[in-house]
């Protein structure tokens, strides 16, 4: 299908052009900026949240509970689901949608899993860029959800406009990895299964970490959840909401908005000029010489670079 | 749960002392044959087979545990016969529950049933029994296993496929039309707790509607969570406590309601079926009867009064030997653990009985009849194994549900089994031999090592909580397939010797129409019944579980109301919540 | 950019209860390279939801409780009804008898693998599946 078609029929709302767009991004296809500057004038209306905790905090049960929480209110949800991929084979096993199929018989549920496919550093710019499409197709509220507790899980939140961190009683030393990780970064706390033993002692240790953080405007809030039994979903909508009108009302919202712009910018740039790079590195035969002696030591890594970029731009750097 | 202090391996161990320990031969004797054997070794043997002295056979299921060239005295030269092996119907029971074993009475021969809807199923039934089956053995529907009602939309197209379709007590009473189910035993295959919950109460209001006392009825239920909760593929389940709690009412209710009845058959069979060796199989199985045990005792009831009705359920597979030697050692494990962890008063209450079956995963669609030949050595290795009751898989499962034809194949081959080659008439036959008694202790042994790793997660319901035993599952069934596929097992027709025969096989059909009917039953059901009624006792059923009251009791209400399985099955997910299970992958 | 994933749902169609066969299946695909989207037992309608929303080129499923025919027919004709036949191709799998094969490729099945079927194949097979839609 071409662009234009598939465009015509995303602003129909036709769900199988959403699904078509957001490969395209995923793909990394030749058109993607020009698919970004078609839907750029129809974003920043849906309301993004991340989602993620470790392992085994309960994540996509209350991903499932939040989406029920929304459709009562009336909202359609998406939801980007991001899974590892093997490190060997590149394949992936998305297994999030076992646990949410039956509530989204509706047409106002979308799901959409996404492989990380190794690319670190531009995983979390992809999938931002997945979430305009979804902003962009009307979705009201867009979850993304994250496992883990690195700097990618971090990295994709970032693009949530309210971040909410679960964590689970019982984690251990792993607590201390998530306090000096992803948890810097929450506008929500959320201690799932809160009839275990220890919940409370999760909460003095997130109340201790707020307490030291430095003038922050904005004091997350800590919602206590029995996902299973739907038990605290209703103050955790409640808190995240709380969060949406305080970027509002603040103008914090406002000005990351220009942020973002800005940084999309630059990323495109990039993008840009790396894909121009190896169009030109591939079709170049003086460039793939350069490169064997590269290769062979002839050179060094770092000249060789500079000499490239001089050919590519005819200019002297 | 109460703190495990000592693994169940240390408190039998300190418990035996010398058994298996202390020599059994003189020491003359033993240096005479030692030195024989050395000589044969040096002089005879080949170095190429010195070299392979000890291999690994390589099996569906199998436990690919070493395998010695030849066995001696050597072997079992600590095998005191009165602590290891003890005389048949005496502890440790290692030869067989009873003295006379198949002498006083032959293995029950029961054939699983089920297919299409009530009246097809109650014809095979009655077929079978015509033909001589000794029982009942009660197999429900895809939908009905996994608590669908028939008009349910995952139901399409499966209603009556690989078992009978039952909805509500009125088509069980077209089931079991014109047996006398005062008389005729009935295994009905329930497989999940949920399941039982849910659909065996149906079996005692019928009986109550026929003015048959519930303490007449005799039979057994499956009632097992690792099928609900490890082996079944769905996309919901209950999360493993609740399950383990539906488990543990629905043995509560029927132990003091239906006293003959065999509440649970803790379930190795599908689990192994699944994809797992015979030693985690009985591993996991113990583990599970010991978490009953612990629970009941915390209940407040006695030991006995639960375990002399607990049934075991075993899968068997293609390593002859092995197979046999494993149904020894775990009657002396289970002995064992009766004995020494539960004090158990009542010898009864220590025994291992078993209903095995063939294994079906162990059967191809190349050339089917040679699967009639594999299930026969799986069923005399069964036999040969002591076993209490007997289902003998149809050579034409790997391309569709059993034929009559097949059905009757597999029903025959247990009675030449019994009346032709003369088994029966000596108990344990294969006893003392030194090598069945040397396979024997090596699979006590680590049935045992693989209990103490399931209680160091926490205990059988942490285990399945936490992912240990799926991970542990897929991973064997994982590499048993590439065995498979790369011909280290070798099946003969399938990967081995391949000649194409059987390509035109006619495959049995379930009558289609059976889904038709039941739909339109079902409609007349719904619309006929008292609905205050049905709403009433749904809700004290949403009420009893939130209560923590035990729950058969209600669902034996809402039987009796006129609910189906699935009206029941859903108060059980509101409720409880759905559990998301740890991946494998 | 390499070759563009393969991307697969892969589901059992109503209540089965085995489910050796379809998690074998699940992480050879994924050991392949393809993105696998595992459903467990599911409704053709629901299996289709799916495949829409992570734009899938195959459905895969495992059958073993003999009601291939049924659930399979039921599948096509929503793949039809939707208009999806040149977007979603579909491979079924499992206990089928020799004589359903046929009927089964006739409905719009691109392969049916029956239980037994080499990795190799069952990889062949959900690839050149992949191959025929857009």
């Amino acid at each position: 299908m071409n662009l234009d078609e598939l465009m015509v029929r995303f602003w129909q709302k036709d769900r199988q052009a959403l699904s078509k767009l957001i490969t395209r991004v995923e793909d990394d296809s030749p058109d993607l900026p020009e698919i970004m500057s078609a839907i750029y004038p129809k974003i920043g209306r849906a309301h993004v949240i991340g989602i993620t905790g470790p392992p085994g905090a309960g994540k996509s049960t209350m991903v499932d509970k939040l989406i029920k929480a929304f459709r009562e209110q009336g909202k359609s949800v998406g939801v980007l689901a991001v899974d590892p991929s093997s490190i060997y084979s590149g394949g992936a096993f998305l297994g999030d949608r076992i646990r949410m199929q039956w509530a989204y018989q509706d047409d106002n549920v979308y799901l959409r899993s996404m492989a990380t496919r190794g690319e670190l550093g531009g995983l979390a710019p992809r999938a931002s860029e997945i979430i305009k499409v979804m902003d962009a197709f009307g979705l009201e509220v867009i979850i993304v959800e994250t496992v883990g507790v690195g700097q990618m899980e971090a990295d994709i939140i970032r693009y949530a406009d309210t971040k909410v961190v679960v964590s689970v009683p019982g984690l251990g030393d792993q607590m201390q990895a998530l306090k000096a990780g992803i948890m810097e970064i929450a506008d929500v706390f959320v201690v799932n299964k809160a009839d275990l033993p220890g919940a409370l002692e999760v909460v003095d240790d997130l109340q201790m970490m707020l307490y030291l953080r430095k003038e922050a405007e904005w004091k997350p809030d800590i919602v206590l959840t029995e996902a299973l039994n739907a038990r605290g979903i209703g103050e955790l909508v409640e808190a995240i909401h709380k969060h949406r009108d305080y970027l509002a009302e603040s103008g914090l919202a406002a000005r990351v908005i220009g942020q973002r712009r800005e940084y999309a910018c630059h990323y495109a740039m990039k993008e840009a000029l790396r894909k121009y790079m190896e169009l030109k590195v591939e079709e170049t035969e003086e460039i793939k010489a350069l490169l064997t002696q590269v290769r062979e030591g002839g050179i060094d890594p770092y000249r060789g670079a500079q000499e490239i970029i001089n050919k590519v731009f005819k200019i002297h750097l | 749960m109460a703190e495990i202090k000592k693994s169940t391996a240390e408190i039998i161990n300190e418990n035996l002392k010398d058994a298996g320990k202390a020599p059994v031969y003189d020491a003359a004797f033993i240096n005479k044959v030692q030195k024989g054997v050395d000589d044969w070794k040096q002089n005879v043997v080949r170095p190429n087979d010195l070299k392979n002295w000890e291999a690994v056979p390589l099996t569906v299921l199998g436990s690919e545990i070493p395998r010695e060239m030849v066995y001696t005295p050597l072997s079992v030269q600590n095998n005191n016969y009165v602590e290891q092996i003890g005389n048949p119907g005496e502890a440790p029971f290692t030869r067989g529950v009873h003295a006379n074993m198949y002498r006083g009475r032959a293995f029950t021969q029961r054939q699983l049933v089920g297919f299409g809807g009530p009246e097809d199923t109650n014809a095979r039934i009655k077929y079978l029994l015509n033909h001589g089956a000794t029982g009942i053995n009660l197999l429900f529907d895809m939908p009905t296993i996994q608590m669908y009602d028939c008009d349910d939309p995952m139901a399409l197209g499966s209603v009556g496929s690989c078992g009978v379709s039952v909805n509500h007590v009125a088509d069980w009473e077209k089931l079991y039309d014109g047996i006398d189910i005062a008389k005729e035993s009935s295994s009905i295959v329930t497989h999940y707790p949920s399941n039982c919950s849910c659909l065996f109460p149906m079996y005692l209001v019928m009986a109550e509607r026929r003015g048959v006392p519930w303490d007449q009825l005799k039979g057994s239920v499956q009632n097992d969570m690792t099928l609900e909760e490890l082996v079944r593929n769905a996309s919901e389940y209950i999360p493993p406590k609740d399950c383990f709690r539906v488990e543990c009412d629905n043995i509560e209710f029927i132990r003091k309601n239906v006293p003959q009845w065999n509440f649970i058959t803790l379930n190795g069979y599908n689990f192994r079926e699944f994809g797992t060796s015979g030693v985690t199989e009985m591993a996991v199985a113990a583990a599970h009867g010991m978490a009953i045990l612990d629970e009941m005792i915390r209940r407040g009831y006695d030991v006995d009064w639960v375990a002399e009705r607990l049934a075991f359920f075993w899968s068997i597979g293609m390593d002859f030997f092995e197979e046999s030697a494993r149904l020894r050692a775990m009657r002396r494990l289970w002995y064992r653990i009766l004995k020494y962890k539960y004090n158990a008063k009542n010898p009864r209450s220590t025994w291992m009985r078993c209903h095995v079956q063939t294994s079906g995963i162990s059967l191809v669609r190349e050339e089917p009849y040679n699967n009639a030949i594999r299930s026969a050595f799986e069923a005399l290795a069964a036999v040969l194994g002591g076993v209490q009751s007997l289902h003998v898989d149809s050579y034409d499962e790997a391309i569709s549900v059993p034929s009559e034809e097949a059905s009757l194949l597999s029903l025959r081959t247990q009675q030449i089994i019994e009346h032709e080659t003369g088994i029966t008439s000596v108990v344990d036959p294969l006893g003392g031999s030194y090598y069945v008694e040397a396979l024997t202790n090596e699979m006590e042994k680590r049935i045992l090592a693989e209990i103490t790793e399931i209680e160091k997660q926490g205990g059988y319901v942490a285990a399945i909580e936490n992912g240990y035993l799926a991970r542990k599952t897929f991973n064997y069934m994982y590499k048993e397939q590439m065995r498979i596929e790369r011909g280290e097992i070798k099946i003969v027709g399938h990967n081995w010797q391949r000649s194409g025969e059987g390509e035109e096989f006619e495959a049995f059909r379930y009558p289609e129409a059976c889904e038709e009917i039941q739909l339109k039953r079902l409609q007349e059901h719904r619309a006929t019944r008292d609905s205050a009624a049905v709403e009433k006792a749904l809700n004290e059923l949403r009420a009893a579980i939130k209560d923590g009251k035990n729950i058969m009791e209600y669902t034996v209400n809402c039987s009796r109301a006129g609910c189906t399985v699935g009206e029941k099955w859903k108060v059980f997910k509101e409720v409880f919540g759905l559990w998301k299970r740890p991946s494998v992958f | 950019m390499a070759d563009k994933k393969i991307k697969v749902v892969m589901c059992c169609l109503g209540p089965e209860t085995h489910n050796r066969g379809i998690m074998v299946v699940s992480s050879i695909l994924k050991e392949e390279g393809m993105e696998v989207i595992y459903m467990g037992n599911t409704t053709a309608e629901n299996a289709l939801k799916a495949a829409v929303e992570e734009d899938v080129k195959v459905i895969g499923v495992s059958s073993l409780s003999g009601a291939h025919l049924r659930t399979g027919k039921h599948l096509r004709e929503l793949i039809k009804e939707k208009g999806l036949e040149k977007n979603i191709a579909t491979v079924i799998g499992g206990v089928i008898p020799p004589g359903d094969v046929k009927p089964l490729q006739e409905m719009g099945f691109h392969a049916v693998c029956v239980s037994g079927t080499k990795r190799d194949d069952l990889v062949a097979a959900m690839k050149s599946a992949a191959a025929t839609v857009q």
